[in-house]
């Protein structure tokens, strides 16, 4: 099994917290586009408090970095001009916020296609906790545990997502009982393997490789694997950055 | 409502309450300077307590800037705050009506200071000397005092006094309630009070001088008390009534206590420049009404303005009384306010209203000085006029920059600078925001209107973005499918040769005072672009709230059962109110409550479907 789709690729895929908490992740963003100035455009889940996020997410990649900016809200009218100009940028972000809400709308404007015949063309996608969920399978991640989940008020029915990795993510992830319970339960029904990643830590992948960044769990057939001890290079354990090939996903390797 | 009892105790343990921490606002009492210095301006009412009040807005930013609450108190409405919010301010007049008719009042009920009703000139009334004219339902509070500060207080809602046309129409006084005069009957409805509170702090957070609504209090029959808030409450209207009826001694007294109270509070930090102070006032009126006219112009806001100088505020020549205040969505440029027997001004036409009101400040600095009154024909040709409108026009063209998403020193740096370049793009900017459907002009709900072919709020808020992703000007079809209103028709979006023209034109100055602009600032341009995107993004918002949107967010929360309840609403106005102005809600914030989060969504959907309207 293949961990993920056979062309060329170059995702990165954020668990949360503030942009400039992911400084590593940024940074990877960056060198995947193979740019010297790279052109960013960064899709806000709601144009509601988008700007705030934009804001923000200009001031921490600017300190590692100059970059061209662009703004692409998505969720009120806009021009085929602006679609065509905006995803044809370097590096395209899907931030944060509502992912019921953030796929509907990506689904009503034709983003879908459009964002995977970006990612085809060798751009790189990437996506903080909504962002990132969408970047997988399906978004079940987002409506459990009860506890910790984002309202579908949107009402939307299907939660097939982009499907760019054969994985899942769970964001925002905090090493408890409850969570671990949780994760533990879906896992069980869930054909993919799901990683469960705390604030400040993120996944990437290229054709060639995945790489997790900083600590993360596995969730497979109801079983918890803390990949810091799985993977064998220790040396990197307790460090911020851990760049690792990833074993294949199967219950085998653990 | 776990939180809520949950805030509620831990008011009552950082000891907030008291009844001595509201003595400020227990202060407010009825006694105002103006009784005293000004006794003919001021109809003294014997007050009582009006019972079945609830607080249902209490605006705590502006309670702290007036020094009402204490800087560190909680936005939380404790029930001793509740308690002094209604001692103070749940009031109604014992009026003329209740005189005749012999009414009696439970002693206790009655508060020991009288309030002022003030006189002032309406076009309304018949009389056009102000004889009879003046606040028809409201009374002043009185005023406090705060880090040098001094802030009136009134309010609408207060009893019918007898300074309301419907007096002087009828000849006779009115019981407060009585429903068979509307405006006369010395009420306010609930919804009204909601929609001049939100829309008049969003105007405030968006520097628009205004009053604010300091706290709204509800009574179960649907009608309110809405008190409103200003560091000088006084119109020009106050003023020219003196003027009108040749009262030199009691326009001059007003006038000294005026400029006094703007000294006082800092409105006039300059130097005296002009030999006589009230040389100086016209030179300082001048300037507000230009820039507040060319603001009005620009932003889309219908004030009704007019001869008598009522509806605006001599300070700052500030917005009040929100009854006919509309922000348009788009450039209707025929609408007009009809007041069964006269029809308002249109947007294009209230710059002349104010140039008309400096015209009169003219005459009546003139009649102060020298004590001999003359026509007011005698003074349009005075210098001042001149000044209004150079002043307007470079306000005006300040304010299309700011529109653009220039920061307003950036704005008034640049026009120095590169005029030529700027009024170039303004004429070309006027054009397509002037433009009209071929539907006409047609009724609307308060009287009639025109509708715009070009929404230029859209087209400011894309351009930015597009040339971000790609510095290449975009084709007239697609600039024309980003701009088109929502009331354009396909005869109103023929691309012609002249339009084809006019789109490359425009895009080309765009372009040009962007890139001027970065060189200026010795930045890239993208640079530039990225600041003006994320201004534009937020000030030409695709949820803007309109008159009529403001008029359906107040339905719903007053009268939609899916509506929010009134204990909600205090929470809710200060999260839409930041909604519109710094684009962040309550939304996003987990801990918000699921049906507060579903009111935020029901209003700024409300918002969103009126956003082009009037």
């Amino acid at each position: 099994m293949n961990i993920a789709k056979t062309f060329k690729m170059s995702l990165v895929l954020y668990s949360g917290g503030h942009y400039f908490e992911n400084l590593a992740l940024n940074k990877k963003c960056m060198d995947l586009s193979g740019r010297r100035t790279p052109k960013v455009t960064f899709i806000p889940a709601s144009s509601d408090y988008g700007l705030e996020e934009f804001r923000e997410f200009v001031e921490a990649w600017d300190k590692i970095k100059n970059c061209q900016f662009v703004y692409f809200p998505i969720d009120y009218q806009y021009s085929d001009e602006l679609k065509n100009r905006a995803l044809s940028s370097d590096i395209i972000f899907l931030s944060g916020g509502n992912t019921f809400y953030f796929l509907k709308h990506l689904k009503e404007n034709g983003l879908m296609e459009a964002l995977a015949t970006a990612h085809q063309s060798g751009r790189v996608i990437a996506g903080l906790s909504a962002g990132a969920i969408l970047m997988t399978p399906n978004i079940n991640t987002a409506s459990f545990p009860s506890f910790d989940c984002d309202e579908n008020f949107v009402g939307i029915k299907s939660k097939k997502a982009l499907n760019f990795v054969n994985f899942e993510i769970f964001p925002h992830y905090i090493h408890s009982a409850r969570y671990r319970s949780a994760l533990k339960t879906y896992s069980q029904k869930s054909r993919n393997g799901i990683y469960a990643l705390p604030d400040g830590t993120g996944i990437v992948v290229t054709q060639q490789s995945l790489e997790v960044i900083g600590p993360s769990y596995l969730f497979l057939n109801g079983h918890e694997h803390n990949m810091s001890k799985v993977l064998r290079n220790d040396v990197q354990t307790f460090c911020p950055v851990e760049r690792r090939r990833f074993p294949r996903l199967t219950d085998t390797n653990f | 409502m776990k939180g809520q009892k949950k805030s509620s105790t831990n008011t009552n343990n950082n000891k907030v309450v008291g009844k001595k921490e509201y003595s400020k606002i227990l202060g407010i009492d009825g006694r105002h300077p103006l009784q005293t210095k000004v006794p003919e301006m001021c109809v003294m009412y014997q007050v009582r307590q009006r019972p079945g009040a609830q607080v249902a807005y209490f605006n705590f930013d502006l309670a702290k800037e007036m020094g009402l609450i204490p800087d560190n108190h909680q936005a939380q409405l404790t029930s001793k705050l509740q308690d002094a919010l209604i001692e103070t301010f749940s009031i109604v007049i014992i009026n003329e009506w209740d005189i005749e008719n012999k009414k009696t009042f439970d002693s206790k009920t009655i508060k020991p200071n009288k309030y002022m009703a003030t006189r002032y000139l309406q076009l309304q009334h018949a009389s056009k000397a102000g004889k009879t004219s003046g606040d028809g339902r409201s009374i002043w509070n009185g005023h406090t005092q705060h880090k040098g500060k001094n802030w009136d207080v009134s309010s609408c809602g207060t009893g019918a006094t007898c300074l309301s046309p419907a007096v002087s129409i009828h000849e006779k006084y009115f019981k407060t309630g009585d429903k068979t005069v509307s405006y006369g009957c010395g009420l306010a409805d609930f919804d009204d009070a909601l929609m001049a509170a939100l829309m008049s702090e969003v105007l405030h957070r968006k520097a628009c001088p205004t009053e604010r609504t300091l706290c709204i209090l509800k009574f179960k029959d649907g009608t309110s008390i809405n008190v409103r808030a200003g560091q000088n409450l006084i119109r020009p209207a106050h003023q020219f009534r003196y003027l009108k009826s040749s009262n030199h001694s009691d326009l001059k007294a007003l006038t000294d206590y005026y400029i006094q109270k703007e000294q006082n509070n800092g409105n006039w930090n300059h130097e005296l420049k002009k030999a006589s102070p009230y040389e100086e006032l016209l030179d300082i009126a001048c300037s507000d009404f230009a820039k507040s006219a060319a603001l009005f112009e620009r932003e889309y806001i219908f004030c009704w303005l007019d001869w008598d100088g009522d509806n605006i505020l001599a300070s700052g020549a500030g917005i009040l009384d929100y009854g006919s205040i509309r922000q348009f969505g788009v450039f209707h440029k025929e609408y007009r306010y009809d007041d069964v027997e006269r029809w308002s001004t249109t947007l294009l036409e209230q710059k002349s209203k104010a140039r008309y009101i400096i015209q009169t400040y003219a005459q009546m600095a003139d009649y102060i000085i020298t004590g001999e009154k003359k026509h007011i024909k005698e003074f349009q040709s005075h210098p001042i006029l001149k000044k209004f409108d150079d002043r307007f026009s470079h306000y005006k063209t300040v304010f299309m920059l700011t529109k653009i998403g220039f920061g307003i020193e950036e704005a008034k740096t640049f026009i120095n600078k590169n005029i030529k370049l700027t009024k170039h793009f303004e004429k070309l900017y006027e054009h397509f925001e002037r433009l009209q459907t071929a539907s006409g002009t047609y009724q609307v709900e308060d009287g009639v209107s025109s509708d715009a072919v070009f929404c230029m709020r859209d087209i400011l808020r894309e351009l930015p973005k597009l040339y971000l992703a790609k510095q290449e000007v975009i084709d007239a079809q697609a600039f024309v499918d980003i701009a088109k209103s929502e009331f354009a028709k396909p005869q109103d979006l023929k691309i012609s040769s002249s339009r084809k023209r006019n789109i490359k034109s425009f895009q080309s100055a765009y372009l040009k005072m962007i890139s001027q602009l970065a060189k200026e600032q010795g930045q890239n341009i993208d640079r530039s672009l990225l600041k003006i995107t994320m201004r534009s993004s937020l000030i030409n918002r695709p949820d803007f709230l309109t008159g009529n949107g403001v008029i359906r967010v107040a339905h719903f929360l007053v009268k939609d059962k899916k509506g929010p309840r009134i204990k909600e609403l205090m929470n809710l106005l200060p999260k839409f109110i930041q909604h519109q102005v710094e684009g962040t809600t309550a939304v996003k914030q987990s801990e918000q409550s699921e049906q507060s989060q579903k009111d935020m969504r029901a209003i700024i959907r409300i918002v969103h479907e009126h956003r082009e309207d009037i």
